[in-house]
């Protein structure tokens, strides 16, 4: 019943692979109900080079790659006096910080264009480096705080009293024991970054800068009525998250359990 | 943590020791904070403010930005297809704050506690919510093709050849489908919660009902829905965020369209500015759309941080 269940649900990834794995004029002939006649991998190949889905990797790897870490150091950062410390206007920072998950980007988009415009980066992908490290940071504030208020006080105390300096209590006490927030995070923000589309789509102004999500949906447009090889660029597109989310489904169940319950 | 601020310098220390340590308990957390805030502030509350300002002009996003009050506000509470965009993102929130949240429960129910399938049952389910939603939405452009497509070519199969549905351009279709496929990816995510949820119920509660004979059923209603008040509250606050930004599912399927039938506040405000070239205007529909958004976060905010000292 259950794996009925499963097979079922997950028909449209299916459907897209037995779409991308046969040839175009049987997908058109036969429709995609029908078992494939003949079975080929050509899609995928001519995918990738028709499509420039290089390029479109290799931007989404390089902003994954800085985005990811320093975002997750800059929350590390804020919520660790968010957290352990008591100061003038604390609780209304940290509410602003938070607020910021119920802010649609689309409402921010206009703007950051034009702030796009005055740095020099437009034309590259990196234009989106710091609206998303902005857009970030609600959440992974959200998770970090969760796991800083988890230590047991009296580790940061004893700290304090050997006289380590709060950047040192931070750094070789806090941030070690919170190891697993830390790698539930990193997949989470991983996965939100590689999947980003809005902003995307209104600061990158040419394919040689497109990020993953932007070129599949060139793909669409360029590969107009061949839908096998369409269907097989799509496929290349999500396979990263697929592959991602069976080697590290714990840390993202477990992430989002931390962030949306803990609190 | 009171202990902390109340760390006094050791006896003994110069005067001026002491003072910079004062001086460096009030900057410290700032010191930390400092990255964080200008980032924050500049990419994300700065432009927010902007378009707050926008929205409050005529601007075209280019020339001279003449200011025109809340004459935009009014347009919007006045144009119909503003009016339907509305309407379609209350409907969205609508079915996807009941609809995947209460399928992602009753699979949860199903899939907790042990058994060697269920781990991996939990991850075929959650698997689409970690797919990029424009790859989501490409294939099940593809499943709604009306030439080719999986939908059509299986009611062939079936002889119903003759339907042959224009799901998503198709008045009457189009919005189902959008939803369909938006509740196939939307699933995972209240099921997640829901099992970190079930996870904290204390296991006595499920062995008293099961003394009790309690059916599956009456252990639900009784023991399971009740014990997870706190996880419904923040899935039906998720949702509801998350419904008000959709975006790229309705961008890349529909544009808004048939006419502009499943046109959403999003994609509606995008569209003014971006193609429309109305930049005041637009920013008009994306800040009603952002004060839903923040009614709903800023008190959820609020729950969630209501234990902070």
């Amino acid at each position: 019943m259950v794996i009925v269940g499963c097979l079922v649900f997950l028909a449209p990834v299916f459907v897209m692979l037995l779409t991308a794995l046969q040839p175009n004029q049987d997908v058109v002939q036969y429709g995609p109900a029908a078992f494939p006649h003949q079975w080929t991998l050509t899609n995928f190949s001519q995918a990738w080079t028709q499509g420039s889905l290089s390029t479109y990797y290799l931007n989404s790897a390089m902003i994954l790659l800085v985005k990811v870490p320093l975002g997750v150091l800059l929350a590390s950062l804020a919520a660790y006096p968010l957290t352990t410390r008591r100061f003038f206007g604390r609780k209304a920072l940290l509410v602003a910080l938070l607020v910021g998950l119920g802010v649609p980007q689309v409402i921010t988009l206009y703007p950051l264009l034009e702030i796009t415009r005055h740095t020099g980066l437009q034309g590259s992908v990196w234009v989106l480096l710091l609206p998303y490290l902005a857009f970030g940071l609600p959440f992974e504030i959200l998770v970090m705080r969760g796991a800083f208020a988890g230590l047991p006080n009296e580790t940061l105390e004893a700290a304090r009293v050997d006289g380590a300096s709060e950047w040192r209590i931070w750094a070789r006490v806090c941030m070690p024991m919170v190891l697993p927030a830390l790698a539930s995070l990193v997949v989470l923000d991983g996965v939100a970054t590689w999947n980003e589309f809005v902003i995307a789509l209104t600061l990158l102004n040419n394919q040689a800068s497109d990020t993953l999500t932007i070129g599949v949906l060139n793909l669409q447009g360029q590969f107009g009525s061949n839908y096998a090889q369409l269907e097989a660029g799509i496929f290349v597109c999500v396979i990263p998250m697929v592959i991602l989310f069976f080697v590290a489904r714990r840390y993202l169940t477990r992430g989002i359990a931390v962030g949306a319950v803990k609190g | 943590m009171a202990a902390f601020t109340s760390t006094v310098a050791p006896q003994g220390k110069p005067r001026l020791d002491r003072v910079w340590e004062r001086l460096n308990r009030r900057t410290l957390p700032w010191l930390f904070l400092f990255p964080a805030l200008i980032i924050y502030g500049v990419f994300l509350v700065g432009p927010m403010m902007t378009s707050l300002w926008y929205s409050l002009t005529n601007w075209s996003g280019s020339g001279a930005q003449h200011f025109i009050g809340l004459r935009n506000y009014e347009s919007v509470f006045t144009n119909s297809t503003t009016l339907l965009a509305l309407r379609n993102t209350g409907l969205w929130t609508g079915v996807m704050v009941v609809v995947p949240a209460a399928i992602g429960l009753v699979v949860a129910n199903l899939l907790r506690g042990k058994g060697w399938w269920k781990g991996p049952a939990q991850a075929l389910v959650y698997l689409p919510a970690v797919l990029p939603t424009i790859g989501v939405a490409l294939i099940w452009g593809w499943i709604y093709n009306p030439d080719f497509g999986f939908l059509n070519s299986l009611l062939a199969k079936i002889g119903l050849g003759s339907l042959n549905i224009d799901w998503l351009g198709g008045t009457s279709t189009a919005m189902p489908a959008l939803l369909v496929a938006a509740i196939w990816v939307g699933i995972g995510f209240p099921m997640v919660l829901y099992l970190a949820g079930i996870q904290g119920i204390s296991p006595e509660l499920y062995e008293a009902a099961r003394v009790d004979g309690g059916s599956r059923w009456n252990v639900f209603r009784n023991v399971t829905f009740p014990s997870l008040r706190q996880t419904h509250v923040i899935v039906v606050a998720l949702e509801i965020i998350g419904s008000l930004q959709v975006f790229a599912m309705v961008y890349a399927l529909t544009a808004g369209g048939p006419g502009n039938n499943t046109q959403v506040l999003g994609t509606w405000m995008y569209l003014n500015i971006f193609s429309f070239r109305r930049v005041g205007y637009g920013s008009a529909i994306g800040w009603v759309l952002a004060a839903l958004g923040l009614l709903v976060t800023v008190p959820y905010v609020l729950w969630m941080t209501r234990n902070d000292r």
